[in-house]
């Protein structure tokens, strides 16, 4: 692919200028920035390297024909990073048995449900924090990935993942108690 | 300022990991390449299809829906060149 250095332009400005001129230079600046992340969390969230590099081609190949459809709304980074998320959930929740991949689709609720800190997470050592994000259920590793790492809003989860605000935030709620328990499970010394 | 661990496992993870390898860019350009032939195709040959289409369907072709481009002895017609006299 042929790639043209233009750090200075802004993503949207790239894309500006591709849907004018269709010159697939400008598209290949798009995929030198973001192909090594999307990649990354391809591999990150399906754990096997072929299924992710079929992911990361299939990825770019549908933002490639959606291209037009990026208004600018958010950033580019969270439209592309919401498109992998998405994909990844729908590659895992095919390639499983039972469909499940969050936490609140395989258990019954609690009746009461206390509410983790989100410091209690984010203070986790990073050794620790990864072992914990390979015991959950990968669903609740890619909503809290979306939410502490990439800063999604609620609303931009609930596009990412096509569920209502309520929804995420139950998600939220019970990955972050997983994700708590495992950790107390492993590494708490009391 | 809080430390945000998440970030942090995120680095390591994309810097362990490296660059995407060089099949994903091959395969990404030849699926684009292929739209984009495809969607010139269609730029260019639709419109011909479907003027043939309308043609054979007893339709007439936009041109001769054209009242200026009608040939008629207003528009300076004169009939055939070689018709028998």
């Amino acid at each position: 692919m042929q790639l043209t250095r233009n750090k200075e332009i802004s993503d949207l400005e790239v894309i500006e200028r591709y849907l004018q001129t269709r010159d697939s230079s400008y598209f290949g600046i798009l995929y030198k920035r973001y192909s090594s992340k999307v990649y990354a969390k391809c591999i990150s969230l399906l754990k096997d390297e072929a299924r992710a590099e079929d992911a990361a081609q299939e990825i770019f190949t549908k933002i490639y024909l959606n291209l037009a459809k990026f208004t600018g709304k958010s950033k580019f980074s969270t439209w592309i990073y919401s498109i992998t998320y998405n994909y990844c959930i729908d590659v895992i929740r095919k390639n499983k048995k039972n469909k499940n991949v969050f936490s609140d689709e395989m258990e019954r609720a609690p009746d009461i449900i206390d509410d983790v800190e989100d410091q209690e997470l984010l203070l986790m050592r990073v050794d620790r924090l990864k072992i914990v994000l390979e015991k959950i259920p990968e669903g609740d590793k890619a909503i809290l990935l979306m939410k502490y790492n990439e800063d999604f809003s609620i609303i931009e989860i609930a596009e990412a993942l096509n569920k209502s605000e309520s929804a995420v935030k139950m998600k939220i709620m019970r990955a972050k108690q997983k994700a708590k328990a495992v950790y107390n499970d492993l590494f708490k010394e009391n | 300022m809080s430390i945000n661990n998440f970030k942090r496992f995120m680095e390591e993870e994309e810097t362990r990991i490296g660059e995407a390898p060089n099949r994903i860019s091959a395969n990404v350009q030849s699926t684009t390449n292929f739209f984009a032939f495809a969607g010139n195709l269609i730029e260019v040959f639709l419109p011909k299809v479907l003027e043939v289409f309308v043609a054979m369907t007893g339709g007439s072709s936009r041109e001769e829906d054209d009242p200026k481009k009608r040939r008629t002895p207003d528009n300076g017609y004169t009939g055939p060149r070689n018709s028998p006299k």
